[in-house]
């Protein structure tokens, strides 16, 4: 069976709704005007953040290699030294 | 002896001489971690405002909401309308009402705290990529330096002390750290190389 007070209460919210209104959108935000600015603020450019890593993952690669180079110079140059030793 | 002079100079000139200490590494680690915190802290500060404002809703709906509610429920009655009599029907028809008001705040505000905190999580991930990449690279530095280090004594104990390219590394750092007129003092240099180079 309806309940015969359902349109009232219905129509009784709405009217409240309007008058709560404003109060709404205080009590819904989780941040002041402040806050919000500087949650949406990043200290890292998103569009320039993938050249920036590929140029720093870049330049790893490079030290990378460079260090396994002077790893096996250093293997080599004792017989470079000993050749060398050969002309003196 | 001036060929091995001459290879240890163009091993020393292929090295470099930039100077990173190994502490960078631990440094870099650190900020990592404390970013780690702030965020973990950031999240715990944004559960706490939620749960603040989550109580403060509650308390205006029990407060102020249902009171109006009710009230506007009175006056927009019929006149003659037995109170009394129909008070279960009547709260059957309001509690409902109120209620849905109290969930459409609370969803509101937990769609609000998903997007900071997927915001906050999105952040922090490019704030941990870079520091990562940062790390790296000064991993990659120290690596080179400490096979330069290796080099170095490997070309020092085989010219059994006559190549000595740490204390050549040295002796040139000293010189341009303390350039102010190059020309004027690059007899400084000279003379600080000149022993080591004639061992």
């Amino acid at each position: 069976m309806p309940n015969k007070y359902e349109q009232l209460a219905k129509d009784a919210a709405q009217m409240t709704d309007d008058h709560f209104k404003n109060e709404f959108s205080g009590l819904t935000s989780l941040t002041d005007d402040d806050v919000a600015e500087i949650i949406t603020q990043t200290g890292i450019s998103k569009q320039d953040l993938a050249k920036v890593l590929q140029e720093v993952k870049n330049a790893t690669d490079i030290n990378e290699t460079t260090a396994k180079n002077i790893g096996s110079i250093a293997k080599g140059v004792s017989t470079l030294v000993a050749i060398a030793k050969k002309f003196l | 002896m001036k060929k091995i002079v001459r290879l240890s100079v163009l091993l020393f000139l292929l090295t470099g001489c930039a100077r990173f200490p190994v502490q960078s590494v631990e440094l870099a680690n650190a900020l990592q971690t404390e970013g780690e915190r702030m965020h973990r802290l950031n999240l715990a500060l944004l559960n706490n405002m939620f749960n603040t404002k989550k109580k403060d809703i509650e308390r205006f709906v029990q407060g102020k909401y249902a009171p109006e509610m009710i009230n506007n429920f009175k006056q927009k009655a019929v006149p003659g309308t037995d109170f009394k009599a129909d008070f279960q029907e009547m709260v059957q028809a309001i509690i409902p009402e109120i209620n849905a008001r109290k969930d459409s705040l609370l969803n509101a505000l937990e769609t609000q705290k998903e997007k900071l905190t997927d915001k906050l999580n999105t952040d922090y991930k490019v704030f941990e990529n870079a520091a990562l990449a940062l790390r790296k690279l000064l991993e990659s530095v120290i690596k080179i330096n400490k096979e330069k280090a290796a080099l170095f004594d490997t070309v020092k104990q085989l010219s059994k002390n006559a190549i000595d390219l740490i204390s050549v590394e040295s002796a040139i750092d000293t010189f341009i750290y303390s350039a102010g007129s190059a020309a004027s003092k690059i007899n400084t240099l000279h003379n600080a190389l000149s022993p080591i180079l004639n061992k």
